[in-house]
């Protein structure tokens, strides 16, 4: 595996976030992280972007510990939940940035911009965009660096349907070119279609980690059943179990 | 205009006081005009630069109209005979006022006499202003390539007032005619400009009387400019090197103009204080110990707030990268970037000071390298420990303060 995260503990003092978290998964694959608010979703992305350092267990890339990793040579890209902008430049300017430190990367800021469709937007600063726009510029910020691991933190809050699908497209394309991409979202609708791998996690424990299917026959749902079903039955079975 | 009289009363004698000091000063210490003698041509020079600089901030950068109606009273009546017979009003007493300020000055720089000196000064001061302020109705309206032609005019006649002669005061009053015909004839009022005041105001009022601190809040961020303005970063052509450094270049650029002022103010009122007599008639302000303290105190001051929003710049970057918008660089390479910004600042305040103070010599370098350690020690203390912020801030400032003592009191 490309990818591994094993029994990952973190807590924020008393309360515990991540209670010994393990999966995997390899690249060309968008893994879709799901649960609900405070579930430790968040938490985990922030741990592999190493914004948070666990309590115990590992994180490792290609079979490295990600901590081990130079700064300039972490190959991870993030679109944070919340967007994160420098105030004093433009749209445009961000990306230009962006490129500037990334040169290797081969998309080209014409191509993020059309992909996304923000020109019209290019010369205002963040404070005058709109949510679903300052949204798309930390996507395409995130798309221009060089990574191997894109974790996208809710990407699709403040999307209107239209620009959904566009980051759904964007996100398979990715998956195309050999990235791996770890997504938290609500919306199991949403990343239903997109997601080869799911981690379910609850109250900081990863309750499963697999494909759809494996999921369907865990939790006895028919083949047709949503996400969204499966997603119930298996928060009901741990609260029985429980 | 009645609740300031009555709240603010002390301050504003003390305002009137101080104004009236330093005119005084001004016009017989500076200018060394007195009774029967007339100004000296530099100190004329002088008042005609000032005249040049207040007309300036009202053609240009004032941001109200000149002649002030109120926005609902121009929508509702514009094309009336009142409005015409308002504006024209508020003209007459504009240029009323103008040639009053101009008579006052034009006398005291005659020497108090009624002369031919008077005249001169009086009628090319006179046009000066009633030009700036048809000039300035003009600018406040026009749209496209009527600004470039008021720019065009504002410089002729600035440079008519400077040479002082017949021939520019015929230059002045011709300007001053186009002027006229222009604000008669030709200028249509940019009404949409009083449409957006109306609304501002009302929502402004609506969310004043309703306490509502939250959209009075967002209506000043929705004032603030919402397009950046050049050079843009990709001008500057940055590389995976360059990027920071050219970021944090146009941060300051893009600085708030307010700080950057209260900096400049700062540095100007140090000089003011040592290299003028404009405040010696103050006591303690003649000896030369006190004024070179109160100088290197005030430099000391701006030099500080400089770097702390360098600081503050570096370290939001800095927690910027924490939070989502990676960089590829160390710690440490975020701050020699924006160390390089410091450095290349550092180096034209030295410059500066220098020309202020007439202090060229090799204690400038002391002025530079104490600059840098300002900088550097409570930037690292800042991202490193922050339980060390703020004695090293206290470190850094005894440092900049006695690199500019030993600077400029050699």
């Amino acid at each position: 595996m490309d990818f591994e995260v094993k029994h990952v503990v973190y807590a924020y003092g008393d309360i515990v976030a991540l209670n010994g978290i393990s999966f995997s998964a390899s690249r060309g694959r968008i893994v879709g992280l799901v649960g609900e608010n405070g579930a430790g979703k968040s938490t985990m992305l922030k741990s592999i972007y190493r914004y948070l350092t666990p309590d115990s267990g590992t994180i490792t890339l290609d079979h490295r510990d990600i901590f081990s990793y130079p700064v300039d040579q972490y190959p991870v890209s993030y679109i944070p939940d919340s967007p994160v902008f420098y105030e004093e430049l433009s749209l445009l300017e961000h990306l230009h940035f962006t490129k500037a430190i990334y040169p290797k990367n081969k998309i080209t800021i014409d191509e993020i911009l059309d992909a996304l469709d923000m020109r019209e937007h290019q010369n205002k600063i963040p404070s005058a965009l709109s949510k679903g726009t300052r949204q798309k510029l930390m996507i395409a910020m995130a798309l221009l660096r060089e990574y191997d691991l894109l974790l996208a933190d809710e990407p699709f809050s403040g999307l209107d349907p239209r620009q959904t699908a566009m980051l759904k497209t964007l996100l398979l394309e990715q998956k195309d070119n050999g990235k791996l991409v770890l997504l938290s979202s609500h919306l199991l609708d949403v990343i239903e279609n997109i997601c080869d791998q799911y981690v379910v996690i609850r109250k900081g424990i990863c309750l499963f980690s697999g494909a759809k299917q494996d999921l369907l026959m865990k939790t006895g749902l028919p083949a047709g059943s949503t996400m969204e079903a499966a997603y119930f039955r298996l928060v009901e079975q741990d609260e029985i179990s429980s | 205009m009645k609740g300031t009289l009555r709240h603010a009363w002390q301050g504003l004698i003390g305002l009137i006081a101080v104004g009236g000091i330093l005119a005084y000063q001004f016009f017989f210490s500076i200018v060394k005009t007195g009774y029967g003698a007339a100004a000296t041509r530099q100190g004329m020079l002088y008042v005609f630069m000032l005249a040049a600089a207040v007309n300036l901030f009202r053609v240009f950068l004032n941001q109200t109209p000149v002649f002030r109606i109120e926005a609902a009273s121009v929508l509702l009546t514009y094309n009336t005979r009142f409005f015409q017979r308002s504006l024209q009003f508020k003209q007459f007493f504009s240029a009323l006022f103008s040639i009053i300020i101009s008579g006052t000055i034009a006398f005291l720089f005659s020497g108090f006499l009624l002369n031919a000196v008077f005249l001169k000064i009086f009628i090319a001061l006179s046009l000066y202003f009633c030009n700036g302020t048809g000039l300035s109705w003009i600018f406040y309206h026009a749209k496209g390539g009527m600004k470039w032609a008021v720019c065009l005019d504002f410089i002729i006649c600035t440079a008519a007032l400077l040479m002082l002669s017949a021939v520019s005061l015929a230059v002045s009053a011709l300007s001053l005619c186009m002027v006229w015909i222009c604000v008669w004839k030709l200028l249509k009022l940019n009404l949409p400009k009083y449409c957006e005041r109306i609304q501002v105001l009302e929502s402004a009022s609506v969310a004043a009387s309703q306490n509502d601190l939250a959209k009075m809040q967002q209506m000043a961020d929705e004032n603030r400019p919402s397009y950046v303005r050049e050079p843009m970063l990709h001008h500057l052509k940055p590389s995976k090197r360059t990027a920071l450094w050219c970021k944090s270049i146009l941060e300051i650029i893009r600085m708030q103009k307010q700080t950057l002022s209260v900096l400049l103010m700062l540095l100007l009122a140090g000089w003011i204080v040592a290299r003028t007599k404009l405040l010696s008639f103050v006591p303690l302000l003649d000896d030369p110990a006190i004024t070179g303290m109160i100088a290197v105190l005030c430099t000391t001051a701006a030099l500080s707030s400089l770097y702390q929003l360098l600081i503050k710049q570096a370290k939001n970057t800095f927690d910027k990268r924490m939070l989502g918008l990676s960089l590829p660089f160390t710690t440490t390479q975020i701050i020699a970037s924006y160390g390089m910004t410091a450095g290349i600042l550092n180096i034209l305040l030295a410059i500066i000071i220098g020309l202020l103070y007439s202090a060229f010599s090799p204690r400038l370098l002391l002025l530079f390298f104490a600059g840098m350690l300002a900088y550097l020690i409570p930037c690292c203390a800042q991202i490193y420990s922050a339980r060390l912020k703020r004695g090293a801030t206290m470190a850094a400032n005894i440092i900049l303060f006695a690199g500019i003592y030993f600077c400029l009191t050699a």
